[in-house]
């Protein structure tokens, strides 16, 4: 009877070649939970069967703890001794010191509040705040109003022209009445602006001593 | 001094806890650029930007479990983003031993240093040569230690696929190691 010695080292791989294949790609991929002792025991009985056997798992078998540990070397690797000032220089140096959380808010209240259109921006608001909460008002046009004003178009939404003619006979005289009234007060006042220098008597300006000169009289200006 | 509490100091504007915060990680901070990045001056000025970058985020920062893994994070977007500029990849040829490793001259080393040098630069060179999905894997949780969850989340992969690719690096790594120096073991 033939014993295992008999045979050839390579029968068992001249064997697979011919049948499964090579099983190699099957036990690196459960080497390093080998090497970890991470497998059950049926796993770890056929891989550590292929490891012995086979020469190149063996070896991988054998470098792959080493190299567990060398790698951890490379965590952590010390830079030159002038990183940390380099950093520090980046970092507080250029940047302002932080603040406590309640100064940091307040100063971004203040530059809030500091910018030049904020004025406008809460007038606006106030003036939304005050229509939500007590109405828009409605002025008044002689007897009528703004509400009686669309009821009129309402009611003559079929007949746009009358209704038009409608309002104006009871919104519109007063409307001209009113912009007569300002018109000439308008014009008043611009007549008094035009008078009121002479009338009071300013003096004119002084003649200046190149008023009667001509103006190439003067070489720099003529250039 | 605990880390939850150098954190707090740092977000107070503290300048010595910043300080010490800065020290305590640079080596990890530094030695994650310099897998990265091709040569140690370019390493230096990524880990620079990395702790700048913390400083200005420290208040967005919470969780202090986590926050090795978030400064890792931030490190390594860091760097690809600077690949991706430079339109290159981490060094995928042989480099200088002592530029790869920060080592001075094997020369001026005692024999055991030596020792300890010739196999990180053969290792090194190792991880220079391993597919670009692997090695990130690799630096990732072998080297910085991180865990498969972690390392999941920064690279946005399944989880699954994380361990297979770690398996998968591990097994190329060695596989390279052993082609460069067949006498490498333990």
């Amino acid at each position: 009877m033939a014993t295992d010695s008999e045979l050839p080292d390579d029968f068992t791989a001249r064997v697979l070649r011919r049948t499964s294949g090579s099983a190699c790609e099957a036990a690196e991929l459960l080497l390093p939970a080998f090497v970890e002792g991470g497998l059950e025991r049926t796993e770890r009985e056929l891989v550590g069967g292929h490891v012995r056997n086979c020469r190149a798992c063996g070896a991988l078998a054998a470098a792959l703890p080493a190299l567990a540990s060398d790698l951890r070397s490379f965590a952590e690797v010390a830079p030159d001794p002038a990183f940390v000032d380099d950093v520090l220089a980046l970092t507080c140096d250029a940047l302002p010191e932080r603040l406590p959380r309640d100064m940091r808010w307040r100063g971004r209240l203040q530059v809030l509040l500091l910018r030049p259109r904020f004025s406008l921006e809460a007038a606006f608001a106030a003036s939304i705040l005050f229509g939500l909460f007590f109405g828009v008002p409605e002025p008044r046009f002689g007897s009528g109003t703004y509400a009686a004003l669309a009821d009129e178009l309402r009611a003559g939404a079929r007949e746009p022209v009358a209704a038009v003619h409608r309002l104006w006979d009871r919104a519109g005289e007063p409307v001209v009445e009113s912009l007569e009234t300002t018109g000439e007060g308008l014009l008043r006042t611009a007549r008094d602006l035009a008078r009121s220098p002479v009338e009071a008597g300013s003096p004119s300006p002084a003649p200046s001593p190149h008023d009667g000169a001509h103006p190439t009289d003067s070489p720099g200006e003529n250039r | 001094m605990e880390l939850p509490e150098l954190l707090d100091r740092c977000r107070s504007g503290d300048r010595l806890a910043w300080e010490t915060l800065v020290r305590q990680f640079q080596g990890r901070v530094y030695g994650l650029a310099r897998q990265y990045a091709s040569d140690p001056e370019e390493a230096r000025d990524l880990a620079q930007e990395a702790f700048v970058r913390v400083w200005r985020s420290l208040n967005t920062f919470r969780g202090h479990e986590t926050f090795v893994s978030w400064l890792l994070m931030l490190t390594r977007n860091l760097c690809v983003d600077q690949l991706r500029r430079k339109a290159a990849r981490p060094p995928a040829q042989d480099v200088d031993s002592r530029t790869a490793t920060g080592l001075a001259d094997p020369a001026d080393l005692p024999d055991e240093e030596l020792v300890i040098a010739r196999r990180r630069s053969l290792v090194q060179r190792a991880i220079a040569r391993m597919t670009e999905r692997n090695r990130e894997v690799l630096i990732l949780q072998e080297i910085h230690g991180l865990k498969v969850e972690e390392v999941a989340s920064i690279l946005k992969l399944p989880v699954g696929t994380v361990k297979s690719r770690a398996s998968r690096a591990r097994i190329e790594l060695a596989r390279t190691v052993l082609e460069l120096d067949p006498s490498y073991q333990a």
